[in-house]
């Protein structure tokens, strides 16, 4: 079995090392899938291993990369996908439990496109129940139970993409697919102390993923670094035709040529958050001096007036309501997990045609309003989240919270943004802290290239979460 | 895509701060206003939901709604019965509660999208895509 050292390795360096035949896909795929069978279940991880599969894989990237057809950066990677990805002859839970048994008879996009790059999937990742689609107040909104932050083992991951932040923070995989609809790849990302992107809206097929907001939802990549997620991003993204939203070409990555000239004009958000954690706004800035001190022009940036979080929220509980109709109608909401998501699609067929259509009206405003912005920024920069990761029996009723008017992922959810979020710091408690880069629409390769450059500057990716060594199989 | 958006820079502008605030006092005078204008939409709630949708005199006010304007209330109130009377077998006397303050909180998040100034031609962001590409079948997709 590998250590720890190779493990923790990023994508581009296994990738180097599987090119040059120093690893073999198969001891690779072996190593994760041990480490994930033993250290799984510790965090609430996983919701399906795929060991028959990844062995599979792994020896046909093995004999091809041996007969020297190399398919390029993931072939032979491990990877974990969230649960709401449908794979062949596998469940798609959804994480939830009325979808336990689900299995999808085909592969979505994306899975089709990791299988041509040679990837091997290693296990599906825990989530949220339905990406919490219809609202959820705590952890515990999961059938697979409360994932557990390897950073500490009583604080929570965050969510929605609870498992694929614990997967990557433990090194169980490389890389995993997140999800986001308004923040549920930015915060995991921050929390357990990884990169997670957010790529522009359209950017990812969502075909055979599950949808809660369908003018919202992204797929993404979440891994070890900003650079890995780059490299992953040039293979799950390109037009898809059986996704109405989905972008026209490819993703090329590297592309110098695609990047924003230096310096990188970055605006520091001084009106986010209702509320931020004092240490995290110190550790924010100190990025951003990092930055600065490497070639970009950092200065203060506000948010224009207007009700982005209102229209963000309503937009998703409006669409879900419609893409969860059956299992609300049928009453089998009731055997979700959370007391919000057992009843609030009741509520939200209370919604007009005209309140919708009203929404998307201002919404489209509001895309100006932010898109103008970035006339004088190359990129906004901000917390990944106001604090550090919360404890698991915290409890959280967003049907009672006071309204966040200008949460940044709320904003830039809303209007397809691509963000990237990336360690920064720690927490008194030893907790992850996370900076996120937001760019123009479509200009993915600016966060990227700003988080890549943070990263090359600092070590913060490298530190890794208290977990004691499996023992030996 | 962006390019295509009508810009706004000339539009009256909307509320500055969307968040009202609202005193105790301001609050039950505008409950009492709600109830009477409650209607039918306040007999269609079983006993229970009925009861506690407005208050009888001298009670008081559901705080699940303070802060509302009493048109919020009123279709805070209409839209829980709609839910009782369709739904309401479902649902335990807590549900039927705290369905009445997502209800609620739905009402302070539509309040300032309903305040935004728009004019008839303003789209919303949902538009009908005329062409489409033609399928790519699992067997092309592999091939290429």
């Amino acid at each position: 079995m590998l250590g720890d050292d190779v493990l923790y390795l990023s994508v581009r360096e296994l990738g180097d090392r599987i090119r040059t035949r120093q690893i073999s896909p198969v001891e690779l795929a072996e190593s994760y899938l041990s480490r994930s069978e033993t250290l799984g279940p510790r965090f609430h991880a996983y919701a399906t291993l795929t060991r028959e599969l990844a062995l599979k894989q792994a020896r046909a990237a093995q004999a091809e990369i041996a007969a020297g057809h190399y398919r390029g950066p993931l072939h032979g990677i491990p990877y974990a996908l969230k649960d709401l990805v449908a794979v062949e002859g596998y469940p798609t839970t959804w994480g939830a439990r009325p979808f336990a048994t689900q299995k999808l008879g085909y592969n979505a996009t994306i899975v089709e496109r990791l299988n041509r790059a040679g990837s091997v999937l290693v296990g599906k990742a825990a989530m949220i129940e339905l990406a919490g689609g219809l609202g959820y107040s705590s952890a515990h909104a999961s059938f697979t139970g409360a994932a557990r932050n390897p950073w500490n083992t009583k604080c929570w991951t965050c969510g929605s993409s609870s498992g694929s932040g614990a997967v990557v923070s433990a090194a169980l995989a490389p890389w995993a697919l997140g999800s986001d609809t308004r923040g549920s790849t930015i915060c995991p990302a921050a929390w357990c102390g990884i990169a997670g992107m957010r790529p522009s809206f359209g950017r990812v097929s969502r075909y055979g993923a599950m949808a809660i907001a369908w003018s919202m939802d992204k797929l993404c990549p979440m891994a070890r670094t900003a650079d890995d997620c780059g490299l992953v991003l040039s293979v799950i993204a390109g037009h898809d035709p059986r996704d109405i939203a989905s972008l026209p070409g490819e993703f090329p990555y590297p592309a110098p040529e695609l990047e924003p000239k230096m310096p990188l004009r970055i605006g520091r958000l001084t009106n986010v958050w209702n509320k931020l954690d004092p240490g995290l706004d110190d550790a924010v800035n100190a990025a951003l001096r990092v930055l600065e001190q490497n070639g970009a022009r950092v200065s203060e940036a506000a948010i224009p007036d207007g009700p982005y979080e209102q229209v963000a929220e309503l937009t998703i509980q409006m669409e879900a309501v419609s893409a969860f109709q059956e299992l609300i109608e049928s009453g089998r909401c009731s055997e979700l997990e959370d007391p919000l998501g057992k009843i609030n699609g009741y509520a939200g067929f209370q919604f007009t045609l005209n309140d919708y259509l009203q929404v998307q009206r201002v919404r489209t405003f509001l895309q100006e309003r932010i898109d103008r912005l970035f006339d004088d920024y190359d990129l906004l920069a901000t917390a990944g989240e106001s604090s550090a990761a919360s404890a698991i029996e915290d409890v959280d009723d967003d049907s009672e919270d006071p309204i966040e008017q200008r949460a940044p992922d709320g904003i830039s959810s809303l209007c397809g943004l691509p963000a990237l979020s990336v360690p920064c710091g720690f927490s008194k408690e030893h907790l992850p802290f996370g900076i996120q880069f937001i760019g123009r629409a479509l200009n993915d390769h600016a966060v990227i290239a700003a988080a890549r450059l943070y990263q090359e500057h600092t070590d913060w990716h490298t530190q890794r979460p208290p977990i004691a060594d499996p023992p030996p199989a | 895509m962006l390019d295509s958006f009508s810009g706004d820079s000339e539009r009256p502008a909307p509320p500055e701060d969307t968040t009202r605030t609202i005193s105790r006092r301001e609050f039950g005078r505008n409950l009492a206003v709600a109830g009477a204008s409650l209607g039918s939409a306040g007999l269609l709630l079983g006993a229970t939901a009925s009861a506690e949708a407005v208050p009888a005199q001298g009670h008081k006010p559901d705080p699940a709604l303070e802060g509302l304007a009493p048109d919020e209330a009123a279709e805070v109130e209409s839209r829980l019965a709609s839910i009782v009377q369709k739904y309401g077998s479902r649902l335990s006397p807590d549900q039927t509660k705290h369905l009445r303050r997502i209800l609620a909180q739905n009402e302070r998040l539509l309040a300032p999208v309903r305040a935004f100034p728009l004019q008839n031609g303003d789209p919303p962001s949902s538009i009908l895509r005329i062409s489409f590409d033609q399928p790519e079948t699992a067997a092309q997709a592999e091939k290429s």
